[in-house]
C-alpha cells in the first residue's frame, strides 16, 4: 500500500479555504481577497445580529479580517478555516457585548436608530395591517435576540444563520457539544416565549 | 535555539493525537483476556448493554484477519483527523447509511471503487458526466466527503 | 404539560424536526408523536414561527468601501515603522522560551496521558465503556463502506 496517510483528496469548500490561507501565509494577497470575498458577509451579518448596529458590526469585521491577515505567518490549518474565523469573530463580538453591558447606562436609543432600517424580505402583502404586524414582529425578534445572554445569542445566530452543526459551534465557543445543545435549547425556549404572541394559535407558555 | 523551539512545536501534534485510540486498545485488551477475566472486567455494566458490547466485539473479531487489519488501518487514519473532521466524517457516514438501500449500495460502491483509483483517474471520474448522471448532488457530496476522510487504497483487496 | 418525552429529548427532536435534519425514521416517529401530543404540536408551531421570524430579519447592506478601508488599514500597518523590540527579538528572549519549551516537552513525554489505561480495580469504568462503544461505532461505520464491493449494485458503480 502507498503512503496513504498523506494523500487525502481535498473537499471543495473545506480545505480550499485552508489552502487559500496557506497561500496568504506564503505571501499571496489574491488569496486573502478571495477569502474575504467568501467570508465577509457571513462575518458581518453575524456581527450585526450580535451587536445590532451596522457601523459597529463593520468595524468589528474589519478587526476580524485584520487579525486574520496578521496571523498569516503563523497560520496552521488545525481546524476548519471557518471555525477559526468564527472563533475570532465571536471573541470580538462577545467582548464588545460585555463591554457594552458595563456601559449600559450610556446606551441610548440613538445608537439603535443609527442602524438604518434593516432590510426585510420583499413582501407580497399589500395589506398595511399585515405589514405593521410584520414590522412589530421584526422589532420583537431584535429585542428577543438582544435579551439573550451573549453566548446563547452567539449560538443561536451561528445555528440559525450560518447553519453550523453543534460540533462546530462547540469548537468556536470552546465548550462541549452538550453545552452547545444546552445553550441552544435555552435560547430557543426564550425566543418561543418572547415571540409567542405572533403564533397563529397564541400560547399560554410559561417563561423558563 | 530557534531550532529547538521549532522542533518542540512540530512535536506537539504528536502528543496531542493518539495514533491508537483508547477504545481500540481496550478492545484488544479485552480480547487478550480469558472469558472469566473479561466477565469480571465487564460485570459492572448493565446486562443488556454488556451483551450488546460483547456481541459487537465478537462481530469485530469475526472479521477475516486481513480485512480486520485493513479496518484498523482505516480507523487509525480516521483517528488522526482533527476532531471536527472526525465529526464531519461521522455525519457523512451516517447520512450514507441512512440512504435508501439501493442508493446506499451505489454510493458505497462508488466510494469503494474510487478509493482504489490513483488521484488523477479518481478526479476525472468525479468530474465525469457519467458520475453526475448516476448520482444526485447530495450523493455526489457524500461521496466526495467520504473520500476525503478515508485513506485511498493503492490496490484492490480481496475480501 | 403531559408529554412523555423529557425536556432534552423534546428540544432535540423539536429543533431537528423544524430544521428538517432528523433522519427519516426519527422524523416519522416524531410525526407520529405529534399526532397524539398537543403540547409538542404547539411547540412545533411556535418554533416554526420563531424560525420564520428569524429568517425575515435581514441585515442592512454592506458599505461599499468596506474592502477598500480594510486594505488601506493593512497597507498602513505594513508601512508603519516597526517598534524597536521587533528587531531586538533575537536570541535573548528565545533562550528562556526554548528552555520552557523543553521542560514542557519533557512533561508531556513523562505524563501518562490519555493512551495509558490504569488497571481497573473493580471492572471497566463508564468512560472506558463509552470509548469502546465509540470506537466500535466508528469502525462499524468505516467497515460498512469497505463491504460495498460484495454488494451486487456496487459492480455497476463508477
Amino acid at each position: 500500500m502507498s503512503g496513504v496517510f498523506d494523500n487525502v483528496t481535498p473537499v471543495a469548500g473545506l480545505e480550499r479555504d485552508a489552502e487559500l490561507m496557506l497561500r496568504v501565509r506564503d505571501g499571496d494577497e489574491t488569496s486573502f481577497a478571495l477569502l474575504l470575498e467568501k467570508h465577509r458577509n457571513p462575518v458581518i451579518h453575524f456581527l450585526y445580529r450580535m451587536v445590532q448596529n451596522q457601523a459597529i458590526a463593520e468595524e468589528l469585521a474589519q478587526e476580524v479580517f485584520l487579525r486574520v491577515y496578521r496571523s498569516r505567518e503563523t497560520y496552521e490549518p488545525t481546524a476548519k478555516f471557518s471555525t477559526w474565523l468564527f472563533r475570532i469573530t465571536t471573541h470580538l463580538a462577545l467582548n464588545h457585548v460585555r463591554d457594552r453591558r458595563k456601559d449600559k447606562l450610556n446606551d441610548s436609543m440613538d445608537e439603535k436608530m443609527e442602524d438604518g432600517a434593516p432590510r426585510q424580505l420583499p413582501t407580497k402583502e399589500a395589506n398595511v395591517e399585515q405589514r405593521l404586524i410584520r414590522d412589530a414582529r421584526l422589532g420583537e425578534v431584535r429585542q428577543a435576540i438582544e435579551e439573550l445572554p451573549e453566548k446563547q445569542r452567539g449560538a443561536v445566530l451561528m445555528h440559525k444563520y450560518q447553519e453550523m452543526e453543534y460540533s462546530q459551534i462547540a469548537a468556536i465557543l470552546g465548550c462541549s457539544e452538550s453545552a452547545v445543545k444546552s445553550l441552544l435549547f435555552r435560547a430557543y425556549e426564550s425566543l418561543r416565549f418572547s415571540l409567542r404572541q405572533f403564533s397563529p394559535g397564541g400560547s399560554g407558555l410559561k417563561a423558563s | 535555539m530557534r531550532g529547538i523551539f521549532l522542533l518542540f512545536l512540530l512535536a506537539l501534534p504528536l502528543y496531542a493525537q493518539d495514533a491508537n485510540s483508547p477504545g481500540l486498545q481496550l478492545i484488544e485488551r479485552l480480547n487478550r483476556m480469558t472469558p472469566a477475566e473479561r466477565q469480571k472486567m465487564l460485570n459492572r455494566m448493565p446486562p443488556a448493554r454488556r451483551q450488546m458490547l460483547e456481541k459487537r466485539i465478537n462481530n469485530f473479531n469475526n472479521i477475516r484477519p486481513e480485512a480486520r487489519e485493513k479496518l484498523k488501518k482505516d480507523y487509525e487514519f480516521f483517528q488522526q483527523l482533527p476532531p471536527e473532521k472526525r465529526d464531519d466524517a461521522r455525519r457523512t457516514l451516517k447520512q450514507i447509511a441512512d440512504l435508501p438501500e439501493e442508493r446506499r449500495k451505489l454510493v458505497r460502491g462508488a466510494v469503494h471503487n474510487l478509493r482504489r483509483q490513483p488521484d488523477e483517474i479518481r478526479d476525472r471520474r468525479l468530474a465525469s458526466r457519467a458520475f453526475n448522471e448516476r448520482f444526485n448532488e447530495d450523493e455526489r457530496k457524500l461521496i466526495r466527503e467520504a473520500l476525503a476522510v478515508l485513506p485511498p487504497q493503492a490496490e484492490p483487496t480481496q475480501q | 404539560m403531559n408529554c412523555i418525552l423529557n425536556t432534552n429529548e423534546q428540544e432535540k427532536l423539536l429543533l431537528g424536526y423544524c430544521s428538517a435534519i432528523l433522519d427519516p425514521e426519527t422524523t416519522r416517529t416524531y410525526a407520529r408523536h405529534l399526532s397524539v401530543c398537543e403540547h409538542c404540536r404547539t411547540m412545533v408551531e411556535l418554533q416554526k414561527m420563531v424560525d420564520e421570524s428569524l429568517g425575515d430579519w435581514l441585515p442592512p447592506t454592506l458599505s461599499e468601501n468596506f474592502d477598500q478601508k480594510l486594505f488601506a488599514r493593512i497597507r498602513a500597518e505594513q508601512e508603519a515603522p516597526k517598534p524597536w523590540w521587533h528587531f531586538n527579538f533575537g536570541w535573548k528572549p528565545a533562550i528562556p522560551l526554548a528552555l520552557a519549551a523543553i521542560l514542557l516537552a519533557v512533561f508531556l513525554v513523562r505524563n501518562p496521558g490519555k493512551s495509558e489505561l490504569a488497571q481497573p480495580q473493580d471492572g471497566i469504568k463508564a468512560d472506558e465503556i463509552a470509548e469502546v462503544e465509540k470506537a466500535l461505532d466508528d469502525m462499524e461505520a468505516l467497515q460498512a463502506l469497505s463491504t460495498a464491493d460484495t454488494a451486487p449494485a456496487a459492480k455497476e458503480s463508477i
